[in-house]
């Protein structure tokens, strides 16, 4: 027992002898270790998704229910009537405390040969194709917002160029954000957490024969 | 050799230095959790710069420092009817007809939202065109407009209130109208398609 003390007493007074510039050191390669343990020094990976699973964003729920390609179909109008639309269909609840009026981020179009909108970068990085319009699947008015409390089947629009080849799936991905301070305003807000967004990879049904049809 | 001058921090054996060291971290903790405790129980930046509500009810001006705001009639609706289209709904359509007016200068209201008793805020519906109090709409000081605003909101929304601003971006510090909505005391939901009536300049 004696010895064990004699011992404590030893290590305690190496550490106290320690400079403060060791102390930190020694601290700072201890919590990287500790992040590292729990994967935070790999990259993170790319979180798939499936078709009809509920995924939680943040400030919206959204469940990818399907996907088409049509041609002309109004209230959407192609640029040019050669082209078709790819057609992404999803459940969107928002669960944030107000309507929110960016609904084009809540689904983005990972990268895809001929679609005429050119792509762009999210704030982590990764490019998506911008859509060309959001309609709600109730009444099919062209909408911008969604009411809390309210979720509503609604079809987002990218036009495909004639001559790109024809897509059985594309890949989609579901804006993430964070409620956090804003560090220009320093106000709480849902803040851009692209970092996390999830793929979704849905398959397509050709309705280029049915929308000619119609129209 | 003689031994260093006699004081206070002097002569420390290793466990008591250990312990000095110890004690000024607890310390710096300690300030550290005083100093949380102190943000934690004063008013943040969204309290602080909260918009000021201006309460009001139905059929009185209410004045927000730039416009005054009336509410003269209150309908619900299943369904919308506007630009020859009906629009349903999963919850129920309240449409306000309103009466703005600029006070001093030439301004839009851009900003309109039905805010429940839980604080969530139903902006004007963007399935219908509503000029009125998407920004569009210049209002001339002294030259009264009115018009129907469409909300759509859930069934379960309850303890219902009207605000409105012509700022767009952030209603910070600003002098909001707070209409209380009669509504509570069973919702009368007219199940013919309710049509918006069209803007009027009334000075």
């Amino acid at each position: 027992m004696a010895q064990m003390t004699g011992i404590g007493r030893k290590a305690a007074g190496q550490l106290a002898q320690l400079s403060g510039q060791r102390w930190g050191i020694g601290i700072g390669v201890l919590l990287i270790a500790i992040s590292g343990l729990f994967g935070g020094l790999g990259t993170a990976p790319e979180q798939p998704a499936g078709v009809d699973t509920v995924i939680d964003a943040g400030p919206w729920k959204v469940t990818v229910t399907g996907a088409r390609l049509t041609g002309d179909l109004p209230p959407m109008r192609l640029s040019d009537k050669k082209n078709y639309w790819i057609v992404v269909i999803a459940t969107v609840e928002i669960t944030a405390d107000r309507t929110w009026d960016l609904l084009g981020e809540t689904v983005q179009l990972a990268p895809a040969k001929g679609i005429k909108n050119k792509p762009t970068k999210t704030l982590a990085g990764t490019p998506v194709h911008v859509n060309d319009g959001t309609v709600l699947m109730r009444d099919a008015a062209v909408i911008e917002q969604l009411n809390p409390g309210m979720p509503e089947k609604v079809a987002y629009f990218w036009e495909l160029e004639s001559t790109a080849p024809i897509p059985s799936e594309v890949k989609v991905y579901i804006g993430f954000r964070r409620y956090r301070v804003d560090g220009l305003t320093s106000h709480m807000n849902w803040m851009d957490d692209s970092a996390h967004n999830k793929s979704v990879v849905v398959p397509v049904v050709d309705r280029r024969s049915a929308t000619a049809a119609s129209s | 050799m003689s031994a260093g001058l006699p004081g206070r921090h002097r002569n420390l054996g290793p466990l008591q230095r250990f312990l000095m060291r110890a004690g000024a971290l607890i310390l710096v903790i300690a300030a550290l959790g005083v100093g949380d405790f102190l943000v934690r129980s004063t008013p943040d930046i969204d309290k602080r710069e909260r918009a000021f509500l201006v309460d009001g009810r139905q059929g009185s001006a209410v004045e927000a420092r730039t416009f005054s705001a009336t509410l003269l009639k209150t309908r619900t609706a299943a369904v919308v009817k506007a630009a020859g289209a009906n629009h349903d709904t999963q919850g129920v359509w309240v449409v306000l007809r309103m009466r703005f007016e600029a006070l001093n200068e030439p301004l839009s209201i851009s900003y309109a939202a039905v805010v429940d008793s839980r604080g969530r805020a139903f902006h004007a519906s963007d399935r219908v065109n509503q000029p009125l109090v998407d920004g569009s709409r210049i209002l001339q000081p002294g030259v009264g407009v009115e018009g129907d605003v469409a909300f759509e909101i859930p069934s379960d929304a309850t303890s219902l209130t009207a605000q409105f601003s012509d700022a767009r971006t952030t209603r910070a510090m600003q002098a909001v109208p707070d209409i209380a909505l009669s509504l509570d005391n069973g919702v009368f939901l007219n199940r013919q398609p309710v049509a918006l009536d069209p803007i009027e300049v009334k000075p």
